[in-house]
């Protein structure tokens, strides 16, 4: 949902490639939700900002895929906090999501091309 | 699916998620210098819409299962719609094997496993077995026993005990009327013990069972509204059986038929009634005696029946059973749980539940054939369904979909299928009166869960298969041709309905052979060209001879009749009536005890004529003269009657002694062919015929015997005449020799029907199969048989082609279906009537008709085949 109030650089998430992003992210490590989205944030230089609507819609969707597992942890601050980490069933889907992004990004970068001369 | 006890969990667990993410998020505000109040500000504003998340959130925890199972759901049923043709196929299919079996399920679950019906506390009621050794040395257990031995039983087991027979059909005559009813003799206890209450009057009490008490009878529900109309007023009424007449005192309950399911018309008290079906001897001479008893209270059945071993071996003599009892054993009166011997009707309705469920097996079968063809139609949608991303679950639990709603149908379809047919079965299989339908609910929810199980099964199996890696393969390799090996289960189904179609095949021949032996079975008399009528209404109280003018007047005007050949009165009929008189031969100490049911011998006064009336023609000797009452004592022996009291001696001559102490000589003048009165028995009887002039019996029922050309047709003129000229206007009081017997073809009747029924349903069902599989075979080699056209092949060769691969599967099946024909032979052997369950030429016939079956199912698609055209095959190169 593109809104006007939003800053221009922040790009607007392809269909699909949230939940890559959100598997890449836990591969260095259990996070929470709020943990993923500064991680992405930072990670992509404040490029993309995850909105929250389509984060804990993406977790539970990916936990109920059982790619990821979730589990409850008392963080520092006394504060009860749900974990995620990534399953072994989710590094195979990883594996084969990030095959298949390699192959859309080159398929675009070709698109992307300038185009040859016209040969008569 | 997340069940709602732990939503409501998640929504909290979900709310706590979020508290965290904005507490951690306000921190982080915090840390970078703002006010806690800015910081939580910040920190929501970040968040967005708090409600909106978890409305979404929430939504990706159940509701797109709930979404995706109905939207595949409708896809399933779409799809089912796009193709009528397959999916009635398949629904009437399934539900036709499945509503088969269902029917028979029924029929077995009352028959084997439930308590009869109408009786209190089941579970409390047993029969006795005894044990003991037998004449050759081996123990014997049997529940049948003599009224002896059903005495001291129950003085030891206590007052709560009751003996009854099986049914048997006796002439019962109630009014005017003649009928064989259903009759049962028991102890007086016997519907006390079983707790059941009459719907109607009284059941029997003990003052009924003394020597001074007047006979009295207890009627079932059927017959009572058969018979007598269900007239309330019908207490009081008498019925006679063997001369005796019995007061109606009660009517039993509908559905109420005793301790076994078949129907029983008449209940009588043993003392009163079984002196005339078994002699003066009935305590001792027969072990026709089944017991039915509960233990007293504070005492459990085994201890009951110890009291009751004790009291059988305390008695003075054994009477001959052989030995000393060792053991008595109390049995549940529940057939499937008691593992005893059991009647006709139970052993037809296991052989015929096997035909049930082998046509069952054909459907699931054919309906697995149908949707792995339908399987492989789709393969291109399937494959490109993978190739887009499909998971091959998700693709399976389509089929499963789509199957369960085919599945369901079908459970409908033979739910509805089970109840009809299961009337139906029940009026074939068995003579009983039911109060409930032969499937209740019990029955239809086992029906649709089977049928739901089964349509799984036959779906997922056949998806699965065209699923598989290679087809998928073969799909990508462009292959347009396939032979119909590819897949082997197709192959595999088609042999398999073609092995069960000739096991039934085989049990409907050799059927048809016992019911040809059956039908040419010598009774004696020319039984499809005889009329007997009675001249006399069979009613003891009122027994008046009948006059000799009137047995003249009828005789003259049936006579006169086109088409009668012959006219003979007679003291009884032919296998109808039974004359018994005191009788003592020459040469002969004592009568040798009787073979079978009907073994004689009887008497049998009548004019010269009978034996041309009868058919039972002289073998040695001559007829007596019959010159009225002055003419000389002569007699007539059947076969049988010579054979046992003169073996091997010239019977003509000998002495017979007709009456209690005669000593006048009744000289036997010759010797006729035999009479066989029952079937399955196949005994001859002794019979002696004297001229009815001479007559010595009082018997009543004075009998009139015509031969002529078409009885059928003639039937009513003679019903008129005895109506107008002797007053007797029951219709059955004049029947045809062929109606007489016709009872005892019962059972071949309906093993016939049934086998025909099932065969002819299983053949078809085979024959769609084959046709389907082949038609499919020839499209996806249409391209194949383009080519060879092409090469030069000609129509001939190409149904040859395609006739060929069906008589090889045929050829299969049949191997394999005669196999299991021979091994479940032995099942239906003791039901057949002089015929081998290996009988040659019926399994040959069996095979013939299925072979003939494959041929006719492939040859449309064989002639499609020949109509190949090679020019499209080569353009599609």
């Amino acid at each position: 949902m593109a809104s006007k109030d939003r800053p221009l650089s922040r790009i607007e998430l392809l269909q699909g490639t949230l939940d890559l992003i959100i598997l890449q992210t836990l591969r260095w490590g259990p996070r929470h939700g709020y943990g993923i989205t500064q991680l992405i944030r930072a990670g992509s230089k404040d490029a993309l900002q995850v909105d929250t609507g389509s984060l804990y819609p993406a977790l539970h969707r990916l936990e109920r895929r059982k790619f990821i597992a979730a589990a409850w942890q008392t963080s520092e601050n006394n504060q009860r906090v749900r974990i995620y980490r990534l399953t072994d069933r989710g590094r195979k889907q990883l594996a084969a999501e990030r095959s298949r992004w390699s192959q859309i990004s080159e398929a675009i970068a070709g698109l992307m091309k300038p185009l040859p001369e016209s040969e008569p | 699916m997340i069940w709602p006890w732990r939503r409501r969990r998640r929504e909290a667990e979900l709310d706590e998620e979020i508290k965290g993410h904005l507490a951690m998020a306000a921190r982080d505000h915090e840390a970078r210098g703002e006010s806690p109040d800015e910081a939580q500000f910040a920190a929501r504003r970040e968040f967005g819409n708090a409600t909106l998340v978890k409305e979404v959130t929430r939504g990706s925890w159940g509701a797109l299962w709930l979404d995706r199972l109905g939207q595949d759901l409708r896809l399933a049923l779409r799809s089912l719609r796009r193709t009528p043709t397959f999916t009635l196929t398949v629904v009437l299919m399934l539900g036709l094997g499945m509503g088969a079996a269902a029917a028979m399920y029924g029929i077995l679950d009352r028959l084997l496993l439930r308590a009869p019906d109408q009786v209190r506390d089941p579970g409390g009621l047993f029969s006795p077995y005894i044990t003991h050794p037998s004449h050759f040395g081996s123990d014997v257990t049997r529940g049948r026993m003599q009224w002896r031995e059903f005495r001291l039983l129950a003085d030891g087991i206590g007052p709560a005990t009751a003996a009854y027979t099986e049914p048997s059909g006796r002439t019962t005559s109630y009014g005017p009327e003649q009928v064989r009813a259903e009759t049962v003799e028991t102890s007086v206890g016997y519907f006390r013990v079983l707790g059941v209450q009459p719907l109607l009057g009284r059941f029997f009490l003990p003052e009924d069972s003394t020597p001074t008490a007047p006979p009295v009878a207890v009627i079932g529900y059927g017959f009572w509204q058969r018979q007598l109309g269900g007239s309330p007023n019908v207490l009081g009424k008498t019925l006679s059986q063997v001369r005796v007449t019995y007061t109606i005192v009660g009517v039993a309950p509908r559905g109420f038929s005793g301790p076994a399911p078949e129907r029983v018309d008449v209940w009588l008290p043993a003392e009163k009634a079984a002196a005339t079906a078994f002699g003066s001897g009935w305590r001792d001479n027969n072990f026709s005696w089944q017991m039915i008893a509960r233990a007293a209270p504070g005492r459990t059945a085994a201890q009951a029946v110890a009291e009751g071993l004790l009291s059988l071996r305390n008695a003075p003599e054994d009477h001959g059973v052989g030995g000393k009892y060792t053991a008595v054993t109390a049995r549940s009166i529940v057939p499937g749980r008691a593992a005893a011997g059991s009647g006709t009707s139970i052993s037809l309705s296991y052989v015929v539940a096997g035909a049930a469920v082998l046509l069952a097996l054909i459907a699931i079968a054919n309906v697995a054939g149908l949707l792995l063809l339908r399987a492989l139609r789709r393969r291109r949608e399937t494959a490109m369904r993978l190739v887009l991303g499909m998971s091959r679950g998700r693709l399976l639990w389509s089929i499963a979909l789509e199957s369960a709603a085919l599945a369901l149908l079908a459970g409908g379809v033979a739910t509805l299928m089970a109840a009809g047919g299961g009337e139906l079965l029940r009026g074939l299989l068995l003579r009983a009166d039911w109060a409930v339908p032969v499937v209740d609910l019990r029955v239809a929810l086992v029906t649709i869960g089977v049928s739901l199980a089964l349509g799984l099964l036959a779906g997922l199996v056949p998806g699965w298969l065209a699923g598989r890696p290679e087809t998928i393969a073969a799909l990508k390799a462009g292959a347009r041709t396939e032979g119909l090996g590819r897949v082997r289960g197709r192959g595999v189904l088609l042999v398999a309905q073609g092995a069960l179609s000739v096991v039934l095949l085989a049990g409907m021949a050799l059927y048809v052979r016992s019911f040809e032996r059956a039908r040419a079975f010598d009774f004696g008399p020319d039984v499809d060209h005889v009329i007997i009528a009675d001249l006399q209404e069979w009613n003891p109280d009122q027994q008046k001879p009948v006059l000799p003018a009137v047995y003249e007047q009828v005789e003259d005007r049936v006579a006169a009749l086109h088409g009668v050949t012959a006219v003979s009165a007679a003291s009884s009929a032919p296998l109808w009536g039974e004359g018994f008189v005191a009788l003592r031969a020459q040469d002969v100490d004592s009568l040798p005890p009787a073979r079978g049911a009907f073994s004689g011998p009887y008497i049998v006064e009548a004019t010269r004529s009978y034996f041309a009336a009868t058919g039972l023609e002289v073998v040695r000797g001559r007829l007596f003269t019959d010159q009225g009452p002055g003419g000389p004592r002569e007699a007539v022996v059947s076969e049988e009657m010579a054979r046992v009291l003169w073996p091997g001696v010239n019977p003509l001559g000998k002495c017979l002694y007709l009456g209690r102490g005669a000593t006048d000589c009744t000289p036997v003048v010759g010797v006729v062919r035999d009479m066989r009165w029952q079937l399955r028995d196949g005994t001859p009887s002794m019979t002696y015929y004297i001229p009815l002039a001479r007559a010595v019996s009082s018997i009543g029922g004075a009998s009139l015997i015509v031969r002529c050309d078409a009885p059928r047709a003639l039937l009513p003129m003679i019903r008129a005449i005895v109506a107008s000229v002797a007053g007797v206007g029951s219709p059955s009081a004049v029947r045809t020799l062929r109606d007489v017997v016709d009872p005892q073809f019962r059972t071949l009747r309906q093993g016939l029907t049934l086998f025909a029924m099932f065969a002819g349903l299983a053949v078809l069902v085979a024959m769609l199969g084959v046709y389907s599989v082949v038609a499919f075979s020839v499209t996806q080699r249409g391209h194949e048989f383009g080519i060879r056209v092409a090469l030069g092949a000609r129509a001939p060769n190409l149904v040859r082609l395609v006739l060929g691969q069906t008589l090889a599967y045929a050829a299969a099946g049949l191997l394999l279906g005669l196999v299991l024909a021979l091994l479940g032979g032995r099942y239906v052997a003791p039901l057949l009537y002089q015929t081998s369950p290996r009988d040659p030429l019926a399994l040959c016939v069996a095979a013939l008709a299925l072979v003939l079956a494959a041929i006719v199912a492939s040859i449309i698609p064989a002639r499609a085949a020949a109509r190949a055209d090679p020019r499209q095959a080569l353009q599609a190169e």
